[in-house]
């Protein structure tokens, strides 16, 4: 099991690598201009960051210090829920935060096993209201 | 060019017949007042107050958002998208756009005709001050004493302000070293602990001057500060450089021409208002300067013309 | 120096019933928003502003004062009950604010950080009011070449904060950095790392990177855990006993020697522009865990952990009125407002403020000494709201908490593109935490980076890059030097760890 725990790692350890290089040899010379003066410039705090996630990135692949044990099922519950999330988003985007509220927090109370009618009224009616009522009249503000 | 200023005068006649019905425009909904920057700032207060002013007085709704990035290229890249139908409106200053147009005007989606213009409401004062027991009281002076000691630090922090700084190396050969900050206040401090010789301000050096621990150098402008008539302005003292920095409203292109009269007309009430003039007073040390719609678009045309001279200097 | 006869009618100026009623709106506004992820009371400030034109100057301040510092106690709330900062500069204060909250004593835990909060902010306000004069003479001293030095200092103090795995530590710290450089670079102003998107000019917003990777993501984790169960945020023991609800003098005063070393820092971080709440906080922290017979204990609800965080980062906002009011130099955004709302008001601060306005300034101190004892009333009885609405089924809790930061971080930074940045950060910080990257050395270095870069550029610039031009700073070479036995000491106490370990 440990062998596994410390595959992971080192995959840890060879995306830091990649971003590392990626930032160095792509990344930084299309994103950053060109300047002919002064002591910092815009690429040198960048490149050194690069250069110490690169060696820092092989280190772990070669030498993983711990085990890990990353949760597959759990990731994958993660990233549903971001994509929920963002869709929310989206959704605001499109419409409002008013209309979006309700409905997306009725979905995170129901995919966590909330049923209770009460509390899912609150939740998807009583908490979108108290945010309109303090974002628009108290503060003023405009919801997106 | 010419097209142009005969729009303008066009739209300068049109304004005086419009302005009986300008009366009956009014805005769709809310007008979103977009500010160029942070919270916490000049620009910020100045939008924040003239918002409150125009609702006061108009009866709309007017509400403040900050748009901060670049010193208002974030803002003027979402404004030139938003509806031109006198719903949103922006507030910016004029030197950093100007120069963003000239040093990368392909990559931004607008340039100067993206916008109706609609108003200023004045002209930050810029100035080079020094300690007062400093041995030179004027650039020349300065010049030599950075000659005499291999080079100095001067403080800025705006782009011109650099670039005046390396076109008075390249024109004397005076190694000074542009140290760039973050604020007016921020410069002071360091001129005042001795980091750097001398530094531009906006504002922040006016109590120091009141308590003698600064004195002025030049005003930076194209002409002498209000404070202190007697002390020239850059170009009085050899160097052919100034910046003008203003702080102007825009709204996107193609308003209605009701919609542009009744904005320009609340914008100019509000700005004209003795809270907006306060602050002004207070914050910028200087008065009110609204030159109008017409007035801040060839302000612009000329701005950018000027801009590109500072930059062919060096 | 002020006559007696000033200082005395600027106190008397200070108590009255109007101007403590605006402390009280004020505390009471502060306390709210620092608690709401994304909003914060620098927010409610700068939309309060326009609003206090029409008040008094001593009233307008005392308000704004208000809601400044009841943000300092309102950010620990959601921190300590459900691990989700309301306030960056609280996430120390849930490192061992929370442990505390989940073993069924929220209340002792909040009242810790509420007690820590007022003591951290008084202190540095006693400072303020005696002899802030002096200070800002010492402050102006500390130019570029000195706070480059400091911050390193900063770095090698929180590097005690690492976790398991140095090279790892390192690397979240390199990839805060990174993420700090985004936007225009500090010496030349060229746009870096924007790719088309102007909003990234002025960098990536503070407010939604640290809501993202601090809170947002926090709040996923704990939905994935918890699949199924209706069961409340925090669960309280129905027969839980008194001292478990409460903070005894006993408790309080074992902490005193914490609460005075982050009141120090607070202080001395506050009285320097730049460097900000958030690093004092983790620093007081880090300095207090290494300080400690037990370091182990930290991390699991010790309240030294909390007393610690939360009395630094409450003590930088007195302190930031040092060179506010002597120099007119603001420390912070929050500081940047009140010289806003000052300068409304035709009040300039700077070196003729104590000479001209000295009845308003000893006033304003009146306010600070009210917004306290505020705070403190206040604190007691928000915290007993708060801690019911914690007990809500957990469904209902981080739902709410989802709709809030998204609320919130619209809000603060203008728009929805704020909150596409916050759902990225929090996906990176997910993955992060998940692998054993520390999401706080990367917040961390995120916060100090781009201070980080422009005092490198300014230091070389000043000094024309020639090593022998620090002889004209000493206190940096100090501070230099006083980071390398710290790193030194790190170096010798993880040897020993990794000793222990293998015994």
């Amino acid at each position: 099991m440990i062998l596994l725990d410390r595959s992971a790692n080192r995959l840890s350890g060879l995306a830091c690598a990649a971003f590392g290089a990626a930032l160095l040899f792509w990344i930084i010379p299309t994103a950053t201009e060109q300047v002919s003066y002064g002591w910092v410039k815009p690429q040198t705090v960048p490149t050194a960051m690069a250069w110490v996630i690169l060696i820092g990135g092989l280190g772990i692949a070669l030498r993983p210090e711990e085990g890990i044990a990353p949760d597959g099922p759990a990731f994958v519950r993660a990233a549903l829920l971001f994509a929920l999330v963002a869709l929310g988003c989206l959704a605001i985007d499109w419409t409002g935060f008013v209309i979006v509220a309700p409905v997306l927090a009725l979905a995170v109370m129901l995919w966590m096993g909330m049923r209770s009618w009460l509390w899912l009224a609150v939740g998807a009616l009583g908490v979108p209201f108290v945010i309109w009522l303090a974002a628009e009249v108290l503060l003023g503000r405009p919801l997106p | 060019m010419t097209i142009k200023h005969l729009a303008g005068a066009l739209a300068a006649t049109a304004l005086l017949t419009v302005s009986a019905t300008a009366q009956d425009w009014s805005p769709p909904g809310s007008i979103e007042l977009q500010i160029g920057f942070g919270a916490g700032g000049e620009t910020d207060t100045l939008g924040r107050v003239i918002a409150n002013q125009m609702e006061e007085q108009t009866g709309w709704t007017v509400v403040p958002q900050n748009k901060p990035g670049g010193g208002g290229i974030a803002m003027f890249t979402g404004l030139v998208n938003a509806p031109a139908d006198g719903s949103v409106i922006g507030l910016g200053v004029s030197m950093p756009v100007l120069i963003n147009l000239v040093l990368r005007g392909d990559e931004l989606p607008f340039d100067l005709d993206s916008f109706d213009y609609l108003g200023t409401v004045t002209r930050a004062q810029l100035a080079i001050v020094a300690k007062a027991d400093q041995p030179f009281d004027d650039i020349p002076g300065l010049v030599d004493y950075a000659k005499a000691n291999d080079g100095a630090a001067i403080a800025f922090d705006a782009k011109p302000q650099e670039l005046l700084v390396l076109a008075i190396n390249a024109q004397d050969d005076a190694g000074l070293r542009p140290v760039s900050t973050e604020s007016s206040a921020e410069m002071v401090q360091f001129v005042l602990g001795d980091q750097v010789l001398a530094s531009f301000s906006a504002g922040a050096h006016l109590p120091y001057l009141e308590s003698g621990d600064l004195k002025l150098l030049a005003s930076a402008n194209a002409d002498r500060h209000s404070y202190a008539p007697d002390v020239p302005t850059l170009r009085e003292q050899g160097y052919n450089l100034y910046v003008d920095p203003y702080f102007y409203f825009a709204a996107p292109a193609g308003l209605p021409e009701d919609a542009r009269a009744a904005l320009s007309e609340a914008l100019a009430n509000a700005i004209a208002s003795d809270p907006v003039r306060e602050i002004v007073e207070n914050a910028l040390i200087t008065s009110v300067n609204n030159l109008g719609p017409e007035g801040t678009a060839t302000m612009l045309d000329e701005g950018l013309v000027n801009v590109g001279t500072l930059f062919g200097a060096n | 120096m002020v006559d007696l006869s000033v200082i005395l009618a600027g106190f008397a100026d200070a108590f009255t019933l109007t101007n403590l009623l605006f402390v009280f709106a004020g505390v009471a506004l502060g306390q709210l928003v620092g608690a709401i992820p994304g909003i914060g009371p620098v927010m409610a400030m700068a939309i309060a502003i326009p609003f206090t034109f029409a008040l008094s100057p001593l009233a307008a301040i005392a308000f704004l004062m208000g809601i400044n510092k009841g943000g300092l106690v309102g950010g620990a709330v959601p921190a300590v009950l459900i691990n989700t900062p309301g306030t960056p500069d609280a996430a120390a204060t849930a490192l061992d604010g929370h442990p505390l909250a989940k073993q069924g004593k929220p209340e002792k835990a909040t009242k810790m950080a509420l007690f820590a909060s007022v003591t951290g902010d008084t202190v540095s306000d006693i400072v303020l009011i005696t002899v802030s004069a002096p200070l800002a003479v010492l402050a102006l001293r500390m130019g570029p070449v000195e706070v480059l030095a400091l911050m390193i200092f900063a770095f090698t103090v929180i590097a005690g904060l690492i976790g398991n795995s140095v090279t790892k530590g390192v690397i979240a710290a390199a990839l805060g950095l990174l993420c700090a450089t985004v936007g225009l670079d500090p010496e030349h102003a060229t746009p870096r790392f924007y790719f088309g998107w102007f909003e990234l000019y002025d960098g990536l917003p503070l407010a939604a990177v640290a809501i993202g990777m601090l809170a947002f993501s926090e709040i996923i984790r704990r939905i994935i855990a918890s699949r199924g169960i209706a069961r409340p945020a925090i669960e309280i023991p129905r027969d839980q006993d008194r001292a478990d609800r409460r903070v005894s003098f006993a408790e309080y005063w074992a902490c005193r020697y914490v609460m005075a070393r982050g009141a120090a820092i607070g202080t001395a971080l506050g009285a320097l522009p730049g460097i900000g709440s958030t690093a004092a906080a983790f620093m007081s922290y880090a300095a207090a865990k290494r300080a400690d017979k037990d370091p182990d204990s930290f991390g699991k609800g010790n309240l030294k952990g909390i007393a610690a965080a939360e009395s630094a980062n409450s003590a930088v906002m007195g302190a930031n009125l040092i060179p506010l009011l002597t120099l007119g130099i603001p420390g912070s955004i929050g500081a940047a407002l009140i010289i806003s709302a000052l300068v409304i008001h035709g009040i300039q601060p700077g070196p003729l403020l104590f000479e001209q306005q000295g009845r308003l300034v000893y006033g304003l101190f009146g306010a600070m000494i009210m917004a306290n004892v505020m705070n403190l009333i206040v604190g007691q009885l928000g915290l007993r709201l708060w801690t019911r609405v914690v007990r809500a089924p957990e469904a209902v809790v981080f739902s709410s908490a989802i709709l809030l930061c998204i609320a919130g971080v619209a809000l603060s930074t203008g728009g929805l593109f704020g909150v596409a940045i916050m759902l990225i950060f929090a996906a990176l910080g997910y993955a992060m935490t998940s692998f054993g990257y520390s999401v706080v050395i990367f917040i961390i270095a995120f916060f100090l980076g781009d201070r980080f870069e422009r005092s490198l550029s300014q230091a070389l610039v000043i000094t024309n890059g020639e090593p022998s031009a620090l002889i004209d700073h000493p206190v940096a070479i100090l501070l230099i030097l006083v980071s390398l036995i710290s790193l030194w000491r790190f170096g010798l106490s993880r040897r020993r760890a990794a000793a222990g370990d293998a015994s």
